[in-house]
Parts: C-alpha cells; sequence; structure tokens
C-alpha cells in the first residue's frame, strides 16, 4: 500500500516539475521574442518618424528593406496614431495599406472571429482604404444585420467614407445608437451629407441619430435642420433637436425655445432651461424662476444653473433662496448662490 | 538618458534645455526630433533631453542655475507620475528658470486644475499636435529668454 502511496505522490511531483519547467521555457521564449520585436521596434522607429515627418521616400524604402514582422510594423502605426493628432494621416494610411493591407485581407477571411474582428478594429483605425472592396463584400444586410462583426464592419466602411453605406442605414430598421455611432465615423463633408439626406427621409431613428450627431460634434451646418426639428410632431424628435440646440452656442430665436419652457414633458423643459442659460436670455428669468420649483429635481438643477449664468443672476439665487415659497426652490437656489452663480 | 546637443563655438552663449520626460519611446522620439528643428540664433543653443521615467530625470545631473529649462512632462508614468515630478521640481528648484508644460492623456477639468495650480505653465492633451506643442514650446520659451 505504501508503495503505491509512493509512486503516486512521485508521479504527481514529476508532472508539476514537468509543468514546471514547461511553464519557465515558455515564459524564457516569450521574453526572448519581446526582446527581439522590442529591438526591432527601436530599429525601426526612426525610420518610421522621418517618412512620417518629412516625407522622406528613402525612409520608406529603408523600412521595406528592414523587413519587420507585421507584429511590429502594426505596434509602431497604432502607437503613432495613439499618441499623435496628425495632419499627415495620408503617409501613415499609405505605409500601413503597404506593410499591412495583405495580412488584414487575410484575417478577414479567418475562421477565428476574434482574428476578423480584430483586423475589422485595425482597418477602421488605420482607414485602410485598399480594404474596402472586401468589407463591402463581407457586408451583410440581411438577418446579421446587427451582429457585433457586421457592425464593426460597418464601422469600418464608415470610417472610409463610404456612400453605400447611408442606403442600408436609411432602409434597414436600426437602432439610433448603432446609426450615431456610424454617422459619427464620417468625415465633414459626409456627415454634412447626411443632414441633407435626414432632411427629405421618413426615416425616425435617422433622422434622431443625425441630431445626436450634431449634438456631439456641435456641427453648425446642423443648425438649420435642429431648428427645424423642434417643430416635428415626434416628442423624442424634439428632445434631441433640443439637445443639438444647447451643444452649439449658436443665438437661437427665443420664440423657438419658450414653448419648451412650458412643455408637459420634462426633458424639453430641462434642455430649454439649460439653453437659456448657455445662451444668456436674459427675458426668460421670470419662467427660469418659476421652473426652479419643477416637480421634477433636474429641471430645478438646470433652471439654478441658467440663472446663475444671467447678469445679476446671484442677486436672483439670493432673493429666491430667501423669498421663493416653495421649499425645493429655495434649496435649490441657495445651492447655486453658494457655487458662486452670477459670476460669469 | 539622450543628449541631442547643437555644437555653438561663442563662449557667452546661453543653454536652453527641453527636457523631455515620457515612457513611451515613440512620443519621445518624435519631440526630440522636433525639438531640435527649433532655432532661437546664435546666441542659444538648444539642447534636448530625454528621460524614460521621473526618477531617471531626477536622479540625474540636470540642472545648472545659469541655464534655461522646457520641461514636458507625460501626466501618466511608471514609478513617479508627472504631477510628482512636477512637484518635486516645483519644491526643490527655483521657479524662475524652470518652465514646466504637462503633456497628458488624462483630459479631465479636475487634472488640468490640479497641475496648474501645483506649478504647470501650461497642459496639453494627449493625442497631440506636434506644430501645436512646438508653437506652444517655443512661445515659452522666447518669453523666459527675454
Amino acid at each position: 500500500m505504501n508503495v503505491i502511496l509512493w509512486y503516486v505522490l512521485w508521479g504527481i511531483a514529476s508532472l508539476q516539475g514537468m509543468a514546471v519547467v514547461y511553464l519557465v521555457t515558455c515564459k524564457i521564449l516569450a521574453n526572448k521574442r519581446a526582446g527581439k520585436g522590442k529591438a526591432k521596434y527601436e530599429e525601426a522607429l526612426p525610420f518610421f518618424l522621418e517618412y512620417f515627418m518629412t516625407g522622406d521616400p528613402s525612409a520608406r524604402l529603408a523600412i521595406k528593406e528592414l523587413r519587420l514582422g507585421h507584429e511590429v510594423s502594426e505596434k509602431i502605426l497604432m502607437d503613432y496614431l495613439k499618441n499623435i493628432r496628425s495632419g499627415d494621416m495620408e503617409r501613415v494610411q499609405e505605409l500601413a495599406a503597404d506593410l499591412l493591407s495583405s495580412k488584414y485581407k487575410k484575417e478577414l477571411d479567418s475562421r477565428k472571429w476574434s482574428g476578423r474582428i480584430n483586423a475589422l478594429y485595425a482597418i477602421e483605425k488605420l482607414k485602410l482604404d485598399s480594404c474596402r472592396g472586401l468589407l463591402l463584400k463581407k457586408l451583410d444586410t440581411g438577418k446579421e444585420l446587427l451582429s457585433e462583426e457586421n457592425i464593426q464592419t460597418m464601422k469600418a466602411l464608415a470610417s472610409l467614407n463610404e456612400q453605400c453605406l447611408f442606403d442600408v442605414m436609411l432602409e434597414n430598421d436600426m437602432p439610433e445608437r448603432v446609426l450615431e455611432e456610424l454617422l459619427m465615423r464620417y468625415d465633414l463633408q459626409h456627415m454634412e451629407e447626411s443632414i441633407r439626406m435626414a432632411e427629405s427621409t421618413d426615416n425616425k431613428t435617422f433622422r434622431r441619430a443625425v441630431l445626436r450627431m450634431i449634438a456631439n460634434k456641435g456641427l453648425h451646418a446642423g443648425f438649420m435642420f435642429a431648428e427645424q426639428q423642434l417643430q416635428s410632431p415626434d416628442s423624442e424628435t424634439r428632445l434631441r433637436a433640443l439637445q443639438a440646440y444647447s451643444s452649439m452656442n449658436y443665438m437661437v430665436d427665443p420664440d423657438k425655445i419658450s414653448p419648451f419652457l412650458t412643455s408637459p414633458v420634462w426633458q424639453e423643459r430641462m434642455y430649454a432651461a439649460r439653453i437659456c442659460g448657455k445662451l444668456k436670455l436674459e427675458r426668460f428669468k421670470p419662467d427660469l424662476s418659476r421652473l426652479i420649483a419643477d416637480r421634477v429635481w433636474w429641471v430645478r438643477y438646470h433652471a439654478g444653473e441658467a440663472i446663475s449664468r444671467l447678469k445679476d443672476g446671484d442677486v436672483v439665487l439670493r432673493y429666491l433662496a430667501e423669498e421663493h415659497e416653495d421649499r425645493f426652490a429655495r434649496d435649490m437656489a441657495r445651492q447655486w448662490a453658494a457655487s458662486g452663480g452670477g459670476i460669469e | 538618458m539622450n543628449v541631442f546637443t547643437e555644437e555653438r563655438s561663442l563662449a557667452n552663449i546661453q543653454k536652453l534645455h527641453f527636457i523631455i520626460v515620457d515612457d513611451d519611446p515613440l512620443v519621445r522620439a518624435v519631440l526630440e526630433k522636433s525639438f531640435l528643428k527649433i532655432d532661437f540664433g546664435k546666441d542659444i543653443a538648444v539642447i534636448v533631453h530625454s528621460f524614460q521615467d521621473g526618477v531617471e530625470f531626477l536622479e540625474s545631473d540636470w540642472y545648472d542655475p545659469d541655464d534655461k529649462y522646457l520641461l514636458l512632462l507625460d501626466g501618466i508614468m511608471p514609478k513617479m507620475d508627472g504631477i510628482e515630478v512636477l512637484l518635486r521640481v516645483r519644491t526643490d528648484y527655483p521657479d524662475r528658470n524652470i518652465v514646466v508644460s504637462m503633456l497628458s492623456a488624462r483630459s479631465g477639468e479636475g487634472n488640468i486644475i490640479q497641475a496648474l495650480e501645483k506649478g504647470a505653465d501650461d497642459y496639453m492633451l494627449k493625442p497631440f499636435n506636434v506644430p501645436e506643442v512646438m508653437a506652444r514650446m517655443e512661445r515659452m520659451a522666447k518669453r523666459m529668454l527675454l
């Protein structure tokens, strides 16, 4: 019995020993690979930078002659994009197409989902135009439209300013958030085009997504469209229009804002109050003094903030803090008065 | 540490040091390359140093009271972060010949205010635009050299 136990223990110990040897060997090899990669990175970096910063063709030639692995080239290009907001994006894209497009084209056909997704992310980040055809072929407008991989394919195409995608967005029932994420990837010229499309479409979700894009980008070209949408019969669309309106520092027609200060929808009252403060619409001081007593905390909060931004806002807030008949309004006024309201 | 110097022969030359402290070799290389192109005329020698972390920088023999310094500190670094390096510089060295700018990916209002309160003269965000960083640093250098 003792002998059997001894053999079992001995077997376990040797298995553990083998596992340790295996892990240590793997670690040593990984460290070696990482060290080689780092050395290659450091060797190649000056040539990449020379090319990005000066466009020197001999630097580009030198990079090719270095015969770097895809990993090193990809790391340098990604690190550059991560750190530098560059006007010379064209050079980065050219080099990326030269060095990496064959790799990504192959990976797009990979059987591994993670490999395909990583390739899609990289294509989007590096804006690899040479992969456009493959992406269009890969795009599924059928039942897989909203699968993660297909959404990432659309994002990559949007980053390449692919116009066909607008038809997909207009003709399909896609969530507003996905549409917004796609629209945000286009360049300014195409964003303006999407505004023109939103003006003529019946697709409410697309229209709302365009309004969200205008809000996020503070896009001045969308001002007129946002103004029109304030009259929309759809309350969600009106809300997005107010959001867009409040994100732009354009002077608005106060008459367009006033109906929202008495809206039955609290979000509309809140955004209207925000716009009054942001654009210092003095004539709405009485409305804001009323809204500081609103039944919804957010409306009260933004009304208080808006008053604090107006001329003599601190005086009004102090008065409201003492004299308003509503206890919650007095509290809110006190809070904004204490935070230095009216200083601006 | 890397040092790049433009050799000048005049004895009464004023030395202007650009010091980059950043753990990212790509950022260091881009900035070194760009700073070396700055020219303040024949009476000022531009010297560019770069360090991969705050500890290496503070332990080096970088300071000479007769020279002028422009420090560009990364906000997020291993061992010692940019704010800590800034605090040490502002505590241990005089203000008059050292200008400090932060170059950080921390974009929160709180981070920016904290850095300015602790003695930073400027705060720039990553990802950065190289000509913009150059223009700001050049402007601060000129103000210090006046």
